[in-house]
């Protein structure tokens, strides 16, 4: 730091005496002058006075002989150099000295006498109220100002050199001040932020003033505390979080590998499942094709009891085959991915409600236009075929009434499934998409458990959601929500996971 | 109100206004007794108050002229007026001061008042009194050698001490005064006569000598003053002035003679005696003539009288200085005393 606050403070102080000395030095030589030449004037004119009274007399009676000794006497004084006493008719009775010096003052003074009036006699004796004067004489004197300017010079040369000493004193104490008051603490003061910017926090600033320096030093060592303990503090967290950190990154590390663990258990479950149905279905194919094959060829050798026992046998492989045909198609959901593509949803249900060819009683209205979608035809085929599969089959009024709607809500489509059938109690709002879990029994209605679970799944792979509302005797409204705009699959991702 | 104005106030109306609001608001017994003790106020009235002798005789108007406004003027007027007090003569004064008053007015208003008699009081009042008032009966005071200004319808007192008073009283108390310095000018020439015959007379001895011009003084008086024991000042208006006198006073003291002065001023500024008159005397000396010249029916011839009564100042430092011994009974008897 080359021009430091000390600096600043002492060159504002030194330009302050500076200005006030020279102020000073001013005002006093000024005021020396003021006074040298009062006390000249006051001398020339105590000298001139005092003449001019004793030149009264002589003047009078002239008297030039004393009038010459007067001149003379007056002519000794310091710094009179010239000297002329004149009477009332202006002839001069006295002139000596020259008066050709440079610097010159010059004094004139009248002579006064009081006056008697000859008329009134009697005032010599009774004197007189009415004192008149009348000048007598006229007195020059001629003063030289060399001493005067030899005072003065003598008297600026002290005051400058006085002004100077006192400018020069000032400077010295001045910096001493500064220097021990101003830079000193500050330079510690510096000198202990540098240390402490530097990392080191026990560091404490020396400064034992009282002041303003002091309390700055003071508060700068508790901050410097406080800091030290902040940092104190901040390690202790930076290590527990280090430590959480790590602990975090194992249980990640445990997690995704629970994750792998539990992927690679699904799709083995999901390959099992597949294949256990697979290999299922063959054996079973072949079970009901021997109990028709029984019927056909023996039919005439069986009971009647016979007879319903092997239709039993073809109806239970023909209920297992369904069975394992759904768990086949819930395999399916995720595990095989199918190519997207633009679905008209009103072809779709259109499709639909051909293929499951409602009964007659059971009515079906589409309550507005369908929008279309990217998703997979086939398992939107699925979803609404199930939905109205099951409205159908559990219909139990007379004339029964299925409603298809569409609406918006955000960024997903709203789709509703509303029938007038015997509706569901609420505890049974969450069992019904689990799998296997029907209402009623399988004999009735041949049901499997597996159409509102597959829905559910196929809903939730395009991130969508279903749920239903439900009152008995009311009917059910089954809602489900797809996303207007494209978005990733899930399955796509799990699909290249298999694939992998 | 007087005993005989009161008496005529209730020989009218029978009581005075005060006492007839208590009469006619009082009842009988009261009213006798306010009517006794008027009675008793009315004749005890006229003894006290009886009717002054000088309402008999008709009352003078003075018309007084100061030339300036001066405290001796003013002490000889006391003088004046209490020398008529003394006559029992009703005096009614009438004063004018040139100082303030142009002599032609005062001439109109004396004219116009009819004054008895005209006190001029210093020179240029006898001047007015002799150029203007040339029909009334004027007395003067306070004038120093008046015998140029007088007229036959003046008379008055001068201010000059005669020199053998002077000199009378010099030798009394200073028995050893022998050589007398004088100098004197054209102006003073009478009186140096005057004191010379009286030193002649009384045994001193004079060494004066005259001078044209003041010029002179300084190298005169050191030409006499180792002669003289003492230095008589003249009332010389061409030769003293005041610086001249402090220079004489400076060289008596020098050269020590002592010097008698004009006045009791002189004394104060360094003289060692004066003889001066007596100002409330002289103010009855001009009423003594004033009174003459009122009782006379026909005019007199101008009088001309001299202070009779002197007074003695004295100065004991310039006595000190001088190594004078005044007696005691000098001292006592002076009537002024300085540097005590």
């Amino acid at each position: 730091m080359k021009f430091g606050i000390s600096k600043k403070v002492s060159l504002l102080f030194i330009i302050l005496v500076v200005v006030l000395a020279a102020t000073l030095g001013c005002y006093f030589i000024r005021y020396q002058r003021a006074t040298l030449e009062d006390e000249f004037d006051e001398r020339a004119k105590a000298l001139l006075n005092s003449l001019v009274v004793s030149v009264e007399y002589p003047l009078l009676v002239e008297d030039e002989k004393s009038l010459q000794i007067l001149g003379n006497g007056v002519l000794q004084q310091k710094d009179i150099i010239f000297c002329e006493i004149r009477n009332m008719d202006d002839d001069i009775l006295f002139k000596e000295g020259t008066r050709n010096e440079k610097y010159v003052m010059q004094y004139f003074s009248p002579v006064f006498t009081e006056k008697v009036t000859p008329l009134v006699r009697e005032d010599i004796i009774l004197g007189s109220e009415k004192r008149q004067k009348e000048v007598t004489g006229k007195i020059f004197l001629v003063f030289s100002l060399a001493g005067l300017m030899e005072k003065l010079s003598q008297a600026k040369k002290t005051i400058g050199f006085l002004v100077i000493g006192g400018i020069v004193l000032a400077f010295v104490l001045i910096n001493l001040l500064t220097r021990l008051v101003l830079s000193n603490p500050i330079n510690e003061l510096m000198k202990g932020i540098k240390k402490i910017a530097e990392g080191n926090l026990h560091y404490k600033v020396p400064i034992k003033t009282q002041d303003e320096i002091g309390i700055l030093a003071t508060s700068f060592n508790r901050m410097t505390g406080h800091l030290k303990q902040m940092v104190d503090n901040l390690n202790c967290e930076v290590a527990e979080r280090k430590k959480a950190e790590e602990l975090l990154e194992k249980l990640n590390e445990d997690l995704e590998s629970t994750i792998q663990e539990l992927s690679r258990s699904n799709r083995d479950l999901q390959e099992f499942a597949y294949i256990a149905a697979h290999d299922l279905k063959t054996p079973l194919r072949g079970i009901g094709t021997l109990a028709e094959w029984l019927i056909t060829d023996y039919k005439d050798k069986f009971d009647q009891e016979g007879k319903e026992r092997v239709d039993l046998i073809v109806s239970r492989a023909k209920r297992i085959d369904s069975l394992i045909d759904s768990i086949l198609r819930y395999s399916e959901v995720g595990r095989i991915s199918q190519e997207k593509q633009e679905v008209d949803l009103n072809s779709v249900l259109s499709k639909v409600i051909q293929e499951i060819q409602p009964p007659e009683n059971v009515e079906i209205i589409v309550e507005n236009e369908l929008p279309t979608i990217m998703c997979s035809k086939k398992w939107m085929i699925q979803v609404f075929q199930n939905l109205l599969s099951n409205a159908i089959r559990y219909m139990d009024k007379p004339k029964g009434q299925i409603k298809v709607g569409c609406s918006e809500e955000n960024n997903f489509w709203v789709f509703s499934v509303c029938d007038n059938g015997p509706g569901i109690e609420q505890k049974y709002f969450e069992k019904i998409f689990k799998i296997f879990q029907t209402l009623s029994t399988r004999d009735e209605n041949e049901a499997v458990g597996m159409g509102l679970p597959l829905t559910k799944k196929i809903i939730e792979l395009y991130d969508g959601r279903i749920w239903i509302q439900s009152e008995p005797g009311q009917g059910s409204t089954f809602y489900f929500t797809l996303p207007k705009q494209e978005k990733r699959l899930k399955n796509e991702k799990l699909g290249a996971n298999i694939t992998c | 109100m007087s005993g005989i104005r009161k008496i005529l106030f209730i020989a009218k109306f029978g009581f005075t206004p005060l006492e007839r609001n208590l009469f006619l608001g009082s009842a009988p017994l009261k009213r006798g007794l306010l009517t006794g003790f008027i009675f008793f106020w009315i004749f005890s009235d006229g003894l006290c108050f009886a009717v002054p002798p000088e309402l008999a005789k008709p009352i003078k108007r003075a018309a007084v002229i100061f030339s300036s406004n001066i405290e001796p003027y003013q002490q000889s007027l006391k003088g004046f007026e209490e020398f008529f007090r003394e006559q029992k003569e009703s005096l009614h004064v009438y004063k004018y001061n040139l100082e303030k008053e142009s002599a032609g007015a005062v001439y109109l208003q004396i004219e116009k008042e009819k004054s008895d008699i005209v006190l001029a009081l210093g020179t240029k009042a006898l001047r007015l009194a002799k150029e203007k008032l040339k029909n009334m009966p004027v007395v003067f005071s306070m004038v120093l050698n008046p015998e140029a200004i007088t007229d036959l319808n003046i008379s008055g007192v001068s201010l000059d001490i005669p020199p053998e008073i002077k000199l009378k009283n010099l030798k009394s108390i200073f028995p050893d005064a022998k050589k007398i310095g004088l100098i004197y000018s054209p102006q003073s020439e009478l009186l140096y006569n005057d004191i010379s015959r009286a030193c002649t007379d009384l045994g001193f001895q004079l060494v004066s000598k005259k001078i044209n011009s003041k010029k002179e003084f300084p190298d005169v008086l050191k030409d006499i003053s180792w002669q003289i024991d003492w230095f008589m000042m003249t009332p010389d208006t061409d030769i003293y002035f005041p610086k001249l006198v402090e220079h004489l006073l400076r060289a008596s003291l020098e050269n020590k003679f002592p010097v008698i002065g004009l006045s009791s001023t002189y004394v104060r500024a360094g003289a060692l005696i004066s003889f001066d008159c007596d100002y409330e005397d002289l103010g009855r000396q001009a009423a003594e003539l004033a009174m003459e010249r009122l009782g006379e029916e026909k005019q007199v011839n101008t009088q001309l009288v001299r202070p009779r009564k002197v007074k003695i100042s004295l100065n004991l430092l310039t006595a000190e200085i001088l190594g004078i011994k005044i007696p005691p009974e000098n001292i006592e008897q002076a009537s002024q005393v300085f540097g005590k």
